[in-house]
């Protein structure tokens, strides 16, 4: 239904936390720019920080070693290590160690690395903490190196938010998700808009324009929706010129017809030949049917509602009031017209055009019906719609020319329709009536027979 | 000899009117512009007016609206629209009758006779035929000179043909009448093969008179032979 939206609020929604997720990784661990200046700075500052305090642990260590001696070292340093769980070496110039005990493998590559250096250096193990400190005390230069736990929080590997970016980081999704909405919504707005004018011209009213929803919009949509307007609107000039000039054609015709029809009586009076006379008088008819009937499908087709009076009505009674005439004039030629079904179907529309409709089938149908047959009209409630079908023993219609039955002057046997009267009309003024109702016409053979289907959707099932 | 103003922008047919209309016993006066109609009819010379609905310039609808603000001429309109919109406008207008194009001139000139007569206007030397006696049939009464039909005193509109039916079923009401006998003597043509145009008028001829009072069927088919007109037994 609305898969272009979701495709773009989803589309753009998705690149912006892509980008925003991105941005926020490169910020935290990139080693320019203002974050990776300060974690450089903080990490500088802890190892400062440590180094210091090693450093000056080391002084107090001399200062021990040189008042109580060896053994004060030694007791100092134990005490260090159970307090601060601290493992200490202090280390003569020549990097000999005041205790006697050899440095750990680590620590030894360490010393080798920041022993020269005159600031010492901090190196930060998988557990430890390795720190090189060399001093002056006295005049003499110390080395102290010290080897603590890795205190909590230190230096994880694993990048963690600082705390009060929460709030930040879920108003910027928001707005992200708010933007994309609004991108996405007017993009597809219009379109949904256009659709739906597509839909209304389809179904015949070409009186709608969708520009004025379109507000300025001076983009490709607004353009669009501009076109479309045009269009729709030159559509309707086409459309009613050709229905004017149907209504003219017929209108002008009509008087040929009535002078025509005078100057008959005329030769009537003067003692014409009574034959010939009749035969011009039946085609005359047949003429005039045929103009009123091309009237008629010219008001049908014409955009403008062709003045389709709508009430309420019962389809039943209709259909039953149909049946009964047909059936009259059916009877005194050997045929009967049956029907059965569903009573007070009610729908809205017009009964006369509806009327017409429903009598065109009929009529068509009892047409072809020979000697003794029955044409069975059936009318039945299939959920909303009522369907009303229309059944003759004929001999149906070949299944290629079916969809072009309801086309204005189709006939199935030339001349066989000719002599039934049909000027091929009627059957495309019920297909044009019944779409102006919402509801649909087809037809098919059947074994013994031929049946047009009729579709109308129904109000209430009383 | 009764005066009959022809308003219609189609000459030629005028033309053909008068050739007709004058044996009946009419005189005809043909104008072809609705403007110089309105002052021909409010001349007073006229004793009815025939008027075309479409006419360029002044049409039908507004000839008649002026006319019958000033006089109440009988008025006859005419229309090729067939549309019921103007027929109904027309006589809310105040037109007496309507017909539309192509029509019998016979049915114009039964229904400016009747015209005439429900306005007083038929005088003397109006070609009439002596008025028949109205033929009766239980509470269907029918006019044959003035071609008009009531039923319980309420006025049915028939057409040409339809009328001529009915006339033929009065008179043998209570007989069968074959689809072959209504064929020839109404449509004045023999019965084809799938020729169904009887049937259609007098289907029609029965759906407006409608069933009688007491609920019986006035008109019945005959399987496979042809119509009855129900008797009614005379009071």
């Amino acid at each position: 239904m609305h898969r272009l939206f979701f495709k773009l609020f989803f589309g753009f929604l998705g690149f912006t936390l892509a980008s925003m997720a991105l941005s926020v990784m490169l910020a935290f661990t990139a080693s320019k720019g203002p974050w990776g200046e300060h974690r450089q700075r903080v990490r500088h500052e802890r190892q400062e920080m440590f180094r210091q305090t090693v450093e000056l642990y080391g002084y107090g260590a001399v200062a021990v070693l040189r008042d109580e001696g060896l053994e004060g070292y030694l007791d100092y340093r134990k005490r260090f290590l159970e307090k601060m769980r601290t493992r200490t070496w202090l280390l003569y110039p020549d990097l000999q160690t005041v205790s006697g005990d050899s440095l750990p493998e680590p620590v030894q590559e360490v010393l080798a690395l920041f022993s020269d250096r005159a600031e010492g250096g901090v190196r930060f193990m998988e557990r430890e903490i390795i720190v090189v400190a060399p001093f002056f005390h006295g005049g003499e230069s110390w080395l102290m190196t010290g080897l603590l736990p890795m205190p909590h929080h230190a230096e994880r590997p694993i990048f963690r938010f600082p705390k009060d970016l929460g709030i930040r980081f879920w108003s910027s999704i928001l707005l992200a998700v708010i933007l994309c909405w609004a991108i996405a919504r007017h993009i597809t707005g219009p379109i949904a808009r256009l659709r739906s004018a597509t839909r209304t011209v389809a179904e015949g009213n070409l009186s709608v324009r969708v520009a004025p929803y379109m507000g300025k919009r001076q983009d490709e949509l607004g353009l669009l929706a501009r076109d479309f307007d045009t269009m729709t609107g030159r559509m309707a000039d086409l459309l009613d010129a050709r229905d004017r000039l149907l209504r003219d054609i017929s209108h002008e015709l009509r008087s040929p017809l009535a002078r025509m029809a005078v100057a008959l009586e005329l030769a009537r009076k003067g003692g014409g030949d009574p034959g010939a006379l009749v035969r011009m008088e039946m085609e005359m008819e047949r003429l005039n049917t045929m103009i009123g009937e091309i009237l008629t499908l010219a008001r049908l087709s014409s955009g403008d509602g062709g003045g389709v009076v709508c009430a309420s009505l019962d389809f039943s009674k209709l259909v039953m009031d149909v049946v009964a005439d047909a059936d009259f004039e059916a009877q005194g030629q050997n045929r009967s017209v049956i029907f059965s079904g569903e009573e007070g179907l009610v729908m809205e529309g017009s009964s006369t055009l509806l009327h017409r409709a429903v009598e065109n089938v009929v009529r068509n149908a009892l047409r072809y019906t020979p000697e003794e047959g029955e044409v069975r009209v059936s009318l039945t409630l299939e959920g909303r719609e009522a369907v009303l079908r229309v059944t003759d023993p004929g001999p149906g219609v070949p299944d290629e020319e079916i969809p072009r039955l309801f086309e204005p002057f189709y006939r199935v046997h030339d001349d066989r329709d000719r002599r039934t009267g049909g000027v091929g009309l009627g059957l495309a003024i019920t297909g044009q009536a019944l779409r102006r109702h919402g509801g649909s016409v087809g037809a098919y053979n059947m074994d013994n027979g031929f049946c047009v289907v009729i579709r109308l959707p129904v109000t209430v099932k009383e | 000899m009764l005066h009959i103003l022809v308003i219609d922008d189609d000459r030629e047919l005028t033309a053909l009117l008068a050739e007709y209309l004058e044996p009946e016993g009419f005189e005809v006066e043909g104008v072809h512009d609705g403007a110089d109609g309105l002052e021909r009819a409010l001349a007073g010379v006229a004793d009815l007016v025939v008027l075309d609905v479409m006419m360029p310039g002044m049409g039908g609808l507004e000839v008649l609206r002026k006319l019958r603000s000033r006089s109440s001429l009988p008025v006859i309109m005419l229309t090729a629209k067939g549309e019921d919109v103007d027929r109904i406008v027309g006589l809310e207008i105040g037109a007496d009758d309507y017909l539309s194009k192509p029509f019998n001139p016979r049915e114009l000139v039964a229904r400016i006779r009747a015209v005439l007569r429900r306005s007083g206007r038929d005088g003397e030397g109006a070609g009439l035929p002596e008025e028949t006696r109205p033929v009766e049939m239980g509470d269907v009464r029918m006019y044959p000179g003035s071609r008009r039909a009531l039923r319980g005193g309420e006025v049915v509109t028939l057409t040409m043909v339809e009328f001529d039916l009915l006339a033929l079923f009065l008179a043998h009401a209570g007989e069968t009448i074959s689809r072959e006998r209504l064929s020839t003597e109404v449509l004045g043509r023999p019965l084809g093969p799938y020729d169904r145009s009887v049937d259609v008028h007098v289907s029609s001829l029965r759906r407006k008179l409608g069933s009688r009072p007491d609920g019986v069927e006035r008109i019945r088919a005959i399987r496979g032979v042809g119509y009855l007109y129900a008797f009614t037994g005379g009071e």
